[in-house]
């Protein structure tokens, strides 16, 4: 507690340049990348599949997600768990930089402008430190709206008769 | 032992299986009321009826015990040709069938049960059509009963001794029963059996209490003596010779010979149980496939038989698993005899419904969620397909309409038909619906195709019926019998014409669990080919490949099948250099083709695992597998591929 405003933990990542962070309450497991089974056809911001002790989990990868440039993983990639309602997902990132305590004092709401390509539902608010501006994000969120794309989009199959 | 604990777990046991012996009543009702002659039906019956007043005596609710007795007796006139079930006997004999339904779901729900009044006198009325004579008999027997126990026991540290009847399923549950009786009359000492074995539900036909009886114990004995399953009751002091005991019970006065059922071999096991040993069992096959590839690449002999032992046993115990796991078709449709006789008449209609292939088994898991799609058919079939009396006759048709239902094995899947002969799908009537909803347009509505207008009814708020009516009509159904199908990964088909009826086709796995399957490689990445679809693996010549309009196909012994190369159906560059297609001859049904695959590389069982909901709409794919090396193997859905 700083000043009476509660502090809490997140989790710091960062996605190419721009930093963001998961309330570390959210987040389950971090992997470094590992095996990712590509599943064609599925949406594009869907990395694939990984072996979660004999579980399939999804990987999203969070910078198609957000629309940012893309990139290659490479060893300093995380996969970021997250228990979700009904599975786990993970979150393929660039780089977990820290676990970073933030009081609700150095957070501000979110700008009526925001990051391009980043919808405004998934951002909590936007953390200063020092110089450092981090993103907070609602990951929750993100699987909502990534659920419903993957039914009207990827749902092709949805309207087609089996019967023929 | 922890009472409520216990408690609760005989009474789900309970309700389970009352729940069943009066689904069997309904059915035999129903198929009684249309065959009266049968007198088989009466005996199932009146062995159901009888089963279910003991199983509800054992568990102390009397007003279920009394009413399934008075039921007991009406049924007995009936087989006695006394009385005949039609009209009005019918009529209370449904009555007292739901009755005990709301009974049993009191019991569920932890109520106070309470008897109907009336209903017991009157199927007792019913049941002596007239004559007084059961009454007579009962009244007898309790007064020896109440001679037998006016010797009562000593007031020292006295043996309760109680043997079991053969016939008694659950001497646990019983014993249970009569220490809480004895418990408030008695202080006890000791039982033989031990509590704990008994809460282990171990095999007794006897149970000993040692115990000092209190104020009420004779009135306790009494008691535990009218309660069913019980050969004898002898209570004696500690010490005295067993055979100087005083018997308080010889024998059961009540239950006719011919009821005698035989013991069965059986335990009951929980479901979760099964589950949890299904998931060890498969966590035990992918550690199977894990040894063997290991044991491969190392030159042991005596490893590699230890491995083939340790193989062949994980696949029988594996097959024993799933085995167990098979429940017969005809247990979903036992509930819906009455349903539709229910529905029927409630309709004015008259319908017959006959059920084929009923043992066929499903894994229960799959029963379990057809069961409710099955229903909204059936129920879809007597309100939509089936007219009135009148318009039959009109038609000359028979004026008792049937729906049908057929179970088959067909290569990897069970094929279910549920039919009516009824008036079929009037294609004009779904324009117009389509219409109203704007769900199509005027013209499309009239441009389309007869397939094209089953699917609308597949369309969720869909219905072509005139007026919203209680059992369907209001457009849910199909769409859900739809997912609910497609969700087990099988799938639903209707066929139809004018006037002569409907068809649901609904095509099932036989299980969910584990399966036998082709891996091969696509760019790079492993996939599990289902056996099932299979028909063959043939190796082409990329000079045997011919285009047909735009679509490539090849020959096989003469037949042209089209040609899928999935690694441009997963949008990846195809390996140009290569002059053979190594393919996979695929059948879904009537639908046949060959997948271009890069390689084939081994028959193996595969644990089937899901995908989550980001992926389970994604073509092409339809679940995972974990392959011995811990990677995935997406398994392809054959089904969605050829549709394509």
């Amino acid at each position: 507690m700083t000043n009476g405003f509660e502090t809490r933990q997140y989790i710091a990542f960062k996605l190419g340049e721009e930093e963001f962070a998961f309330d570390i309450a959210s987040v389950k497991e971090i992997f470094p990348t590992q095996n990712i089974t590509k599943v064609h056809r599925s949406p594009e911001y869907i990395e694939g599949v990984m072996n979660l002790r004999g579980r399939l989990v999804t990987v999203i990868d969070l910078r198609k997600r957000f629309r940012l440039e893309a990139a290659a993983a490479d060893e300093n990639s995380r996969i970021i768990v997250i228990d979700s309602r009904d599975a786990p997902v993970g979150f393929l990132v660039d780089e977990v930089t820290e676990v970073a305590k933030i009081g609700a004092d150095s957070i501000e709401p979110v700008p009526a402008y925001v990051a391009e390509g980043i919808e405004s539902e998934y951002v909590l608010g936007i953390a200063k430190i020092e110089e450092r501006l981090i993103t907070l994000v609602d990951p929750m969120k993100i699987l909502e709206l990534s659920s419903d794309d993957a039914r009207t989009n990827g749902g092709g199959s949805v309207g087609d008769s089996p019967g023929r | 032992m922890s009472d409520e604990i216990d408690l609760a777990k005989y009474t789900k046991l309970f309700v389970a299986e009352a729940r069943e012996y009066l689904r069997t009543l309904n059915k035999a009702m129903v198929e009684f009321e249309s065959r009266p002659d049968d007198t088989d039906m009466v005996e199932v019956m009146f062995r159901a009826c009888h089963t279910d007043k003991g199983m509800a005596g054992m568990m102390n609710l009397t007003p279920i015990s009394e009413t399934a007795h008075a039921l007991e007796d009406l049924l007995n006139s009936v087989r006695e040709r006394k009385i005949k079930p039609e009209g009005e006997v019918a009529e209370l004999i449904y009555r007292c069938l739901d009755t005990l339904e709301e009974m049993i779901t009191s019991v569920e729900r932890a109520e106070e049960l309470s008897e109907v009044p009336g209903l017991n006198d009157d199927l007792r009325d019913a049941a002596r059509g007239g004559r007084r004579r059961k009454k007579k008999k009962g009244a007898a027997v309790k007064a020896v009963r109440e001679k037998t126990l006016k010797t009562s026991p000593p007031a020292k540290r006295t043996v309760l001794f109680i043997r079991f009847s053969r016939r008694c399923s659950f001497p646990a549950a019983r014993s249970f029963v009569i220490l809480k009786e004895v418990a408030r009359a008695a202080t006890i000492h000791g039982t033989v059996p031990s509590e704990e074995e008994i809460d282990k539900e171990h095999v007794f036909e006897e149970l000993s209490i040692t115990l000092e009886p209190e104020k009420g114990f004779d009135e306790t004995v009494r008691r535990i003596a009218s309660m069913l399953d019980i050969d004898e009751i002898k209570v004696g002091e500690e010490g005295v010779p067993v055979d100087r005991w005083k018997r308080i019970v010889a024998a059961k006065p009540s239950a006719p010979q011919a009821v005698d059922l035989p013991a069965a071999q059986t335990i009951k096991v929980g479901m979760n149980k099964l589950d949890e040993l299904l998931d060890d069992v498969s966590e035990l096959v992918i550690a199977r496939s894990r040894l063997v590839e290991k044991t491969t690449s190392h030159d042991d002999r005596e490893l590699t038989d230890i491995t083939s032992h340790i193989d062949k046993l994980t696949s029988e115990i594996q097959a024993k698993v799933l085995g167990i796991r098979m429940i017969q078709i005809e247990s979903v449709m036992a509930r819906f005899p009455r349903m539709i006789r229910d529905i029927a008449k409630n309709q004015g209609k008259e319908i017959e419904f006959t059920v084929d292939g009923g043992s066929i088994e499903l894994d229960r898991t799959v029963i379990d969620k057809i069961s409710d799609p099955i229903m909204h058919v059936l129920r879809n079939c007597v309100d939509h397909g089936i007219e009135s009396k009148k318009e039959r006759k009109k038609t000359k048709k028979r004026i008792r309409g049937h729906i049908r239902v057929v179970a088959s094995k067909q290569q990897d899947h069970v094929l279910i038909e549920i039919s009516d002969d009824g008036r079929g799908i009037d294609y004009d009537t779904i324009r117009e619906k389509a219409v109203d909803a704007g769900l199509l347009t005027r013209e499309q509505a009239d441009d389309a195709l007869a397939r094209d207008l089953m699917e609308l009814l597949f369309h969720p708020g869909f219905s072509t019926k005139k007026e919203v009516s209680q059992v369907s009509g209001r457009g849910v159904g199909l769409d859900v019998v739809r997912r609910a199908v497609e969700d087990l990964g099988g799938s639903v088909m209707i066929s139809s014409s004018k006037g002569a009826g409907t068809t649901f086709s609904l095509w099932l796995p036989f299980t969910l669990a584990i399966i036998d399957a082709m891996l091969v490689s696509i760019a790079d990445q492993t996939y599990a080919v289902p056996m099932g679809m299979i028909a063959e693996s043939h190796r082409f010549q990329t000079s045997e490949v011919k285009t047909i309009r735009t679509r490539e196909v090849v020959q096989l012994r003469g037949e042209v099948i089209p040609l899928i190369r999935m690694r441009s159906f997963f949008g990846i560059p195809e390996a140009n250099d290569r002059s053979t297609l190594s393919a996979l001859v695929v059948q879904s049904r009537e639908r046949r083709a060959a997948l271009a695959v890069d390689d084939l590389m081994a028959h193996q069982q595969i644990v089937v695992k899901s995908l989550d909901d980001h992926l389970r709409r994604v073509r092409g794919v339809s679940g995972g597998t974990i392959l011995g090396s811990g990677r995935i193997a997406l398994i392809l859905d054959v089904d969605s591929i050829l549709e394509a």
